[in-house]
């Protein structure tokens, strides 16, 4: 069974094979939390998001074809739910955006010793946490879950170049909230 | 390439994600620009920090409460049971009716041969339509129930799924 590829698991999935879903549930439970987690800041929402995820996957499962990767289909499903949630929540109060213009003119620190490298993963993922929401996600997706940018579009449904200005913009927001002495634009 | 150009890129550089032009122009630049490379530097720290940070593991109690809500999700779906090899194609439903079908043929033999039914009086007797009336019974049971039992199987998702 851990053999199998994904694909090959939703088939079975789809006629009712538990086994072949708790493969896929071995498979992607932790890296499903974890995206979650790292969107929303929130374990126990994360949790619930990850399980309804699955569920929804399952009961789906039947009618799935294999026009995209089963990867790129449940991290769609999970998004979707992650973005009902960024609805439910409301507009994020606190953002941060690349284009404020109130760091500009400030002069470049000596390279020697940076502030992001004494930077903790707190602090780090305190900024992420403020980053707009499509700019978080397409990070979260590119350097936490390793997806490549022609995934991430079709998991967010943006084309390829728009992923690629948001993980730009993204890095580039974060570089100015963490270490605004440092960034010359 | 201008700095500004080149800004446009150092993430995706420091991610290794520029096409090969694309990177080798950025590289041209930073061999000449202080500036830049202390960019890249940055964006080089940003991404490795948020690409080591340890990956989320799920705990016991998640792991337990996702089986447990699948387990109820799939007897909520009553999926098609599990099937392989030959359960796929039907043919244990088939056999099955088609041995029952054979049981009533060898009890109605039996019982001619122990005289507890015998066809040759009853059509003596005048009562054709009776031994008519088993004879379409026994058609119909071996025609129509080995199919009808087959038949009742739910299509199987897998036949449909293209890989």
């Amino acid at each position: 069974m851990s053999q199998l590829p994904d694909e090959e698991l939703v088939a079975r999935c789809g006629r009712g094979d538990r086994r072949a879903m708790d493969e896929l549930v071995s498979r992607y439970h932790g890296k499903l939390l974890d995206f979650v987690f790292r969107n929303l800041g929130d374990r126990e929402m994360a949790a619930d998001i990850a399980q309804s995820t699955f569920i929804r996957v399952f009961h789906a499962a039947a009618s799935y074809r294999a026009m995209a990767s089963f990867k790129t289909w449940l991290y769609t499903v999970a998004l979707n739910l992650v973005r009902d949630e960024f609805r439910r929540r409301g507009a994020r109060v606190e953002t941060i955006s690349s284009d404020s213009d109130e760091l500009a003119g400030q002069e470049i620190e000596s390279p020697e010793l940076s502030v992001l490298d004494r930077m903790s993963s707190v602090e780090i993922w305190s900024a992420v946490d403020k980053l707009r929401d499509d700019h978080r996600s397409a990070i979260i997706l590119r350097f936490r879950q390793e997806l490549t940018y022609d995934e991430i579009a079709a998991v967010m449904g943006a084309p390829t170049g728009t992923v690629k200005a948001w993980v730009h913009y993204g890095l580039k927001a974060l570089r100015q909230s963490l270490d605004p002495t440092d960034c010359e634009d | 390439m201008k700095c500004k150009d080149c800004e446009l890129l150092l993430a995706a550089y420091a991610s290794g994600d520029l096409s090969e032009q694309e990177a080798l122009d950025c590289r041209t630049h930073l061999e000449t620009c202080e500036r830049c490379r202390h960019s890249l530097e940055a964006y080089s720290l940003l991404v490795e920090a948020i690409a080591s940070e340890p990956q989320t593991i799920a705990s016991s109690a998640e792991s337990s409460a996702l089986a447990a809500a699948l387990d109820r999700a799939s007897l909520a779906a009553k999926p098609a049971r599990e099937v392989s090899g030959q359960w796929q194609s039907g043919v244990p439903a088939f056999v099955t009716a088609s041995l029952a079908v054979f049981v009533l043929m060898v009890a109605a033999l039996t019982a001619q041969a122990m005289n507890l039914l015998d066809v040759r009086s009853l059509v003596e007797h005048g009562r054709l339509p009776v031994v008519a009336l088993m004879a379409v019974v026994i058609i119909f049971v071996t025609s129509f129930v080995p199919i009808a039992v087959t038949a009742k199987r739910r299509p199987l998702n897998g036949m449909t799924f293209r890989g």
